[in-house]
């Protein structure tokens, strides 16, 4: 099957600095595919540079090519909306809009790109992401109340929900649980595993545990290049690099 | 080290509220001042001082201002009205520039801004004159009313006191949202104004601040209108022409009538200065019931 994510080739500076460095990577539809590797590697890079979030950036300069559902994410012609509607994040830190509501930061995707016709149909659409993310049933009887009210882990699966509600094919996840308890990440991370059925699933996680409990693949990223990626049982039974296998052992740096 | 320590604390004590008092002391004199003379000539002419003209100078009765309220509601409602839309796209085009090009424009704009606030706005108001009456002969041809004191220069004047202003409160406002906040708008593919509109939205207290402090400067700036608006004690004609003529202003109204030595006069100036207090009052406690609860 052709794969959802496709990227040959992608170097990335900001300012003049080489962060990626010829990033090569395929990512199979309905998967959760892990990005590990140490801190300043480039991970976030890659994942903003997948929908294009990099824009923002002042004195970006990007080579190479990234496909994303058929879309050629750096081709001039390309409206960086488009692509940003077919790929959902979820951030590191949640941020939910603070002073609008539970419903509004869900309506808010789906009435940004014109997705429903109708109150009803939009009622519909952010019942069905918040009940995706597991949010529905503690938040049903105060859709009204400002998302800032909500706790760490509400949030984050907030963000979650808002991010579904645009019926992404690619949902982004930048280490989405390092801000949040145990309890909030065991939570999220089931919700990961439920979500492939609905979207494919890039995550960024900084924990090999984490990795290996909820994604179908890795790649292990190091100093702006992928240097190594296959199914995760094989990573981390049989890494192939000596770096791979250091960090997966907890013995890096 | 202790005695130090507390003569330090004792001195910050003192001195806060030394301030405090001093404010006290200062805002209370201003505010009774005003209510005390001007409030009495209010109510003693009411309601026909926001209606009538002013009495010749030396006369029993005082008259009105009803030509200078007039002259502060179409100069402020024309300076404002386009000064908002243009603050707020100026704020979110610089704040949110993506181009390079875009983003170089923006510093200029910024820094030419914040020059324009700290002018001084009698030099704002000159420079309107210089630049309409170097205008005037070019324009009084297809426009023959044209002139440089005129309802049209005081409420460009009026907007180049307050727009720099409002420009720069929701640039900075817009500036210290937190990227992540930002990201989250434009991930969910909004484009750059429809992320501004959610991020203005996130800003509202900001925004609402910016607008009324700006709203307040227009409605108080009187040094910019001496060579603008110029000033009148007479109602304008509303036709065609009005933008070209002299108008009044409360400010003005203050000013003049302040300065001349008859008494019914000097009655009306605190009649008006009675007039702006009222308003600026009331559009503190608008601003402050838009933003209660935050
Ligand atoms: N806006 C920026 N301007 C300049 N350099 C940047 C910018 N953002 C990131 N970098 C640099 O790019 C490199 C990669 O950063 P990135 O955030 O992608 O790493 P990461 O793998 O996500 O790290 P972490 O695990 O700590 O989140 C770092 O060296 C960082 O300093
Ligand atoms: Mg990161």
């Amino acid at each position: 099957m052709e794969p959802v994510i496709h990227i040959e080739n992608l170097w990335v500076s900001i300012s003049g600095r080489d962060i990626l460095k010829g990033v090569n990577l395929e990512v199979p539809r309905n998967v959760v595919f892990a990005i590990m590797g140490p801190s300043g590697s480039g991970k976030s890079t890659l994942l903003r540079a997948l929908n294009r979030i990099l824009d923002l950036y002042e004195g970006l300069a990007v080579r190479g090519k990234v496909v994303v559902d058929g879309i050629d994410v750096y081709n001039s012609k390309t409206d960086p909306s488009v692509v940003r509607r077919t790929i959902g994040m979820v951030f590191q830190i949640p941020n939910p809009i603070p002073n609008m509501s539970i419903y509004d930061n869900v309506a808010l995707g789906p009435k940004i790109n014109k997705l429903v016709r109708s109150r009803a149909e939009l009622d519909e659409l952010v019942k069905w992401a918040l009940e995706k993310a597991y949010l529905w049933d503690e938040v049903k009887d105060r859709l009204n109340s400002p998302a800032s009210k909500l706790s760490g882990g509400q949030q984050q699966r907030l963000c979650i929900a808002r991010a579904l509600a645009m019926k992404p094919k690619v949902l982004l996840m930048d280490e989405p649980t390092s801000n949040l308890d145990t309890v909030a990440t065991a939570k999220i991370e089931e919700l990961i595993v439920e979500l492939k059925k609905e979207v494919t699933v890039l995550i960024v996680t900084h924990n090999p545990f984490q990795a290996s409990r909820v994604s179908d693949y890795v790649a292990f990223m190091y100093d702006g290049q992928i240097i190594e990626t296959g199914p995760t049982g094989q990573i981390f039974t049989r890494p192939r690099n000596k770096l791979t296998e250091k960090y997966i052992t907890g013995k890096f740096g | 080290m202790r005695t130090a320590r507390k003569l330090k604390s004792a001195a910050i004590l003192s001195s806060l509220l030394a301030a405090f008092l001093l404010t006290v002391v200062l805002v209370g004199h201003i505010i009774a001042t005003v209510a005390y003379r001007g409030l009495a000539v209010v109510a003693s002419n009411f309601p026909r001082v926001f209606t009538d003209i002013p009495a010749v100078p030396g006369a029993q009765e005082v008259g009105g201002v009803g030509p200078h309220l007039l002259g502060t509601a179409l100069l402020v409602a024309i300076a404002f009205s386009i000064g908002v839309p243009i603050s707020l796209l100026a704020a979110v085009f610089t704040a949110e520039s993506l181009k390079p090009w875009e983003r170089k424009l923006g510093k200029v704009t910024r820094l030419m801004t914040h020059m324009l606030i700290e002018f001084p706005t009698i030099v704002v108001g000159l420079s309107v004159y210089g630049i309409m009456s170097a205008l005037t002969p070019y324009v009084k041809t297809f426009v023959p009313g044209f002139k440089p004191f005129s309802l049209l220069s005081g409420a460009v004047a009026l907007f180049l006191v307050s727009v720099p202003y409002m420009y720069a409160q929701v640039e900075d406002g817009l500036k210290s949202i937190p990227q992540h906040v930002r990201e989250a708008a434009y991930s969910l593919g909004a484009g750059r104004f429809l992320t501004s509109y959610v991020l203005l939205k996130y800003l509202k207290s900001t925004v609402y601040a910016a607008l009324s402090i700006g709203l307040a400067r227009m409605i108080s700036e009187t040094a910019a209108l001496f060579f603008t608006a110029f000033g009148s004690d007479v109602y304008p004609l509303l036709d065609a022409q009005v933008l070209f003529r002299p108008i009044g202003s409360l400010t003005l109204a203050v000013y003049y009538f302040g300065l001349t030595g008859y008494e019914n006069w000097v009655d009306l100036s605190w009649a008006a200065s009675f007039i702006l207090f009222a308003l600026s009052l009331a559009l503190f406690t608008v601003s402050k019931f838009l933003l209660r609860g935050r």
